[in-house]
């Protein structure tokens, strides 16, 4: 009986771990894309400060063209990093998609397992009960013949209309 | 750490290879290389245990989290028949 409950609760737990190592990785990359971004604005930032500083006479030409040369350098560089890092970001993305649909499966399997398994002890149960019933009118019969009554199970005992349709009639109980 | 010193070995690797073009005593380098050679060793091995220490802790926390899982899953079958007790004291 346990065995389904605890392949379906290590199925899930695992899921679980999974889903938790690449939502780490998916914010590690979000992260990462953030910074690299962050990097980039302040490069073109950079650069408008240069063409600023060149109008307003603070720098050279030849001093803006150097500098901004290195600024377009450190924002190619950065935007192949970018391109790289928001790839890499879109794997991760897609890796959770994956993950939280496993977990998802494993909470559906792990439903399921408890459904059948509750099906099966409530079976039971309502056997043990209905054998505890038809003990128990054995003796409440009994007990009435001993005290003069008609020797027929109506007599001491009518049973509920729930429970006459349901047996007679095959109706589920309300 | 390992980085570290396999960047030491390096120098002294180079420090070792100067000193043999040089024609000048080894004894000091090839020593230095030996050691670091050895704390590379023993840097591995420590790793290999704190990897192996971290897969031992995830998987004992997945078997924990597995048998809380199923303890409650467990507890839920029990509450729903007692749900339906047979003796009357029992009754809600």
């Amino acid at each position: 009986m346990t065995s389904q409950i605890e392949f379906a609760a290590a199925a899930l737990s695992q899921a679980e771990q999974a889903l938790h190592d690449v939502q780490d990785v998916e914010d590690g990359s979000r992260a990462n894309v953030s910074d690299v971004e962050a990097k980039l604005a302040a490069v073109k930032a950079r650069k408008v400060k240069i063409r600023a500083d060149l109008d307003a006479g603070t720098l050279t030409e030849a001093q803006a063209g150097g500098l901004f040369q290195i600024a377009g350098a450190d924002e190619q560089d950065l935007a192949d990093i970018l391109r790289g890092a928001t790839e890499r970001l879109g794997s991760a993305i897609a890796a959770t998609r994956e993950a939280l649909a496993i977990r998802d499966r494993a909470v559906v399997g792990l439903e399921m397992a408890e459904r059948r398994l509750k099906f099966d002890a409530l079976a039971n149960h309502v056997g043990i009960v209905e054998q505890t019933l038809t003990s128990a009118l054995a003796e409440l019969f009994a007990l009435g013949s001993s005290l003069g009554m008609p020797r027929v199970l109506s007599a001491v005992w009518r049973p509920s209309a729930a429970l006459r349709n349901a047996i007679t009639l095959g109706l589920p109980p309300q | 750490m390992l980085d570290q010193l396999s960047r030491r070995l390096d120098e002294a690797q180079g420090r070792l290879h100067a000193a043999l073009v040089a024609g000048e005593p080894t004894d000091a380098h090839r020593a230095a290389i030996s050691q670091l050679e050895h704390d590379i060793e023993r840097e591995r091995f420590a790793q290999k245990q704190a990897d192996a220490e971290r897969a031992r802790r995830r998987t004992s926390a997945i078997k924990e989290r597995a048998d809380a899982i199923a303890d409650e899953a467990r507890q839920r079958i029990a509450d729903l028949i007692a749900r339906f007790p047979l003796t009357s004291e029992s009754q809600p």
